[in-house]
């Protein structure tokens, strides 16, 4: 069976890989293609690349870093930020993605994720949810990288999403994301209990206990992290190590 | 030199780097009869079932690939690749396939597991292949909603199976044509080997 996938997410900003807290307040690290190489060394199981500035601009900056970025990593990359449109899908395929994350231009038009899924199949429609919590049990779907509020209800959204034909949802909880305070199980766990496409959990992990719980009790089908490996807190490797010593299901090795 | 079959339907660039990143260099299709004359063959499986096999009727290739595996020349097809081989799929009802490996490909049912399967996944190899020779086990990237079942009338062609809920073929053989319905260029250094493998086996002997 398939096991829970380790996925290094890398934020980006112009040429800079970036980090920030509550996808505020960024911070530069360095030169995403030599972090992204370094992930795939450590074993990571795919890359996701997020321009975090790119809905703002309307443009998108990650053409050139997905292009030399494939040269080297042989492990799925998903590419997000300012995808509007299947000419825009198609661009990021043609240079190397795999699969495209699209936030803004999907609430802004669903019927995109359609289009995307009909012409290039639902694996590469990765639909990507930036949620804040508003009540116990609810959270608001947000845009822009959590600048602009939309009144949409995430796990309606999550469930509208996979019909049109989203493959796979990424779901970054905008209260825990930079944190290292956790996952937020409970809406991981909406999420991925509304839905039958695989869930990607992002925001918040601050080490392995983190993962086995959003895992376990949220049933996420996979992980992505940033902070805990960008500050080299841990590498993958380890991560990977311990979740197996805890339990946990990891992919590969 | 390995000839890569692009019949424009979508992102192939990651095995054309794969190739590179080995040190060999890409040739490209230019008549139909390069599919036959070729020296290694690569079939890079993009989109859906319909559209690809739209795609290779139109060009004129799906009759030179059929040539071609009969007549035992090195093929090597990923994902929706290994799909096309067999008679039809429930993806495109009423598309042909080529009609090599007898047989349906099915979906995924709802409800057991996501889908689709997007992710690493084991494969058990069903019998011995130069490709798989140094495979220890190691976890492939797969990505598909549709499978190939196992049956007795294509049991010959079965070279690998994995679970997904259910066991399924995700490999396939006969003589010098393979392949895989996981991602050998996504798959880091384990799928690559296979590649290497396949780019520089010799061919002399076909089993």
């Amino acid at each position: 069976m398939a096991g829970i996938r380790l996925i290094a997410r890398l934020d980006v900003k112009g040429a800079n890989l970036i980090k920030g807290i509550h996808l505020e307040g960024l911070r530069v690290i360095g030169d995403p293609r030599e972090y992204a190489r370094k992930y795939y060394e450590q074993g990571a199981d795919e890359i996701i690349y997020m321009d975090c500035v790119a809905s703002l601009y309307g443009r998108n900056n990650l053409t050139e870093i997905v292009r030399h970025a494939a040269e080297d990593i042989f492990i799925p990359m998903t590419v997000g930020g300012g995808v509007r449109s299947v000419s825009d899908v198609e661009m990021l395929l043609r240079v190397g993605a795999d699969k495209v994350a699209v936030n803004t231009a999907a609430v802004a038009r669903p019927e995109l994720i359609s289009e995307i899924a009909t012409r290039f199949g639902s694996q590469c429609m990765v639909l990507s949810i930036e949620a804040k919590n508003k009540e116990k049990g609810r959270w608001e779907a947000y845009t822009d990288n959590g600048r602009e509020k939309t009144g949409i209800d995430v796990i309606e959204w999550a469930k509208r999403a996979a019909d049109l034909g989203a493959g796979e949802i990424l779901l970054t909880s905008i209260d825990r994301e930079g944190t290292r305070k956790g996952y937020q199980v409970d809406l991981v766990k909406a999420v991925s209990t509304a839905v039958t496409i695989p869930v990607i959990a992002s925001g918040g992990m601050g080490g392995v206990d983190h993962l086995q719980q959003v895992t376990e009790e949220g049933k996420a089908d996979a992980v992505a992290m940033a902070d805990i490996i960008h500050y080299n807190r841990m590498t993958i490797g380890e991560i990977r190590k311990e979740s197996l010593a805890g339990g946990v299901k990891v992919s590969r090795r | 030199m390995v000839t890569l079959l692009d019949y424009g339907a979508g992102n192939i660039r990651s095995v054309r780097n794969a190739i590179k990143k080995l040190g060999f260099s890409v040739n490209e299709i230019k008549t139909p009869e390069d599919i036959f004359s070729a020296e290694k063959l690569i079939f890079p499986g993009v989109g859906s079932f319909g559209l690809v096999m739209q795609r290779l009727r139109e060009k004129g290739y799906a009759e030179q690939i059929i040539r071609r595996i009969q007549a035992d020349k090195p093929f090597l097809g990923i994902c929706v690749a290994l799909q096309t081989l067999y008679e039809g799929s429930e993806e495109s009802p009423g598309v042909a396939g080529l009609g090599l490996i007898p047989g349906q490909i099915k979906r995924f049912p709802e409800g057991k597991t996501a889908v689709p399967q997007i992710g690493w996944n084991g494969i058990t190899s069903q019998k011995f292949s130069p490709l798989l020779e140094e495979y220890k086990g190691e976890k492939l990237y797969f990505v598909h909603s549709y499978y190939a079942s196992l049956t007795e009338k294509s049991a010959d062609w079965t070279l690998a199976t994995t679970d997904y809920g259910l066991e399924f073929v995700s490999a396939v053989k006969r003589g010098n044509c393979t392949a895989f319905q996981f991602h050998p260029e996504k798959s880091g250094e384990a799928g690559l080997k296979m590649l290497a493998n396949y780019l520089a086996s010799s061919f002399a002997e076909t089993v």
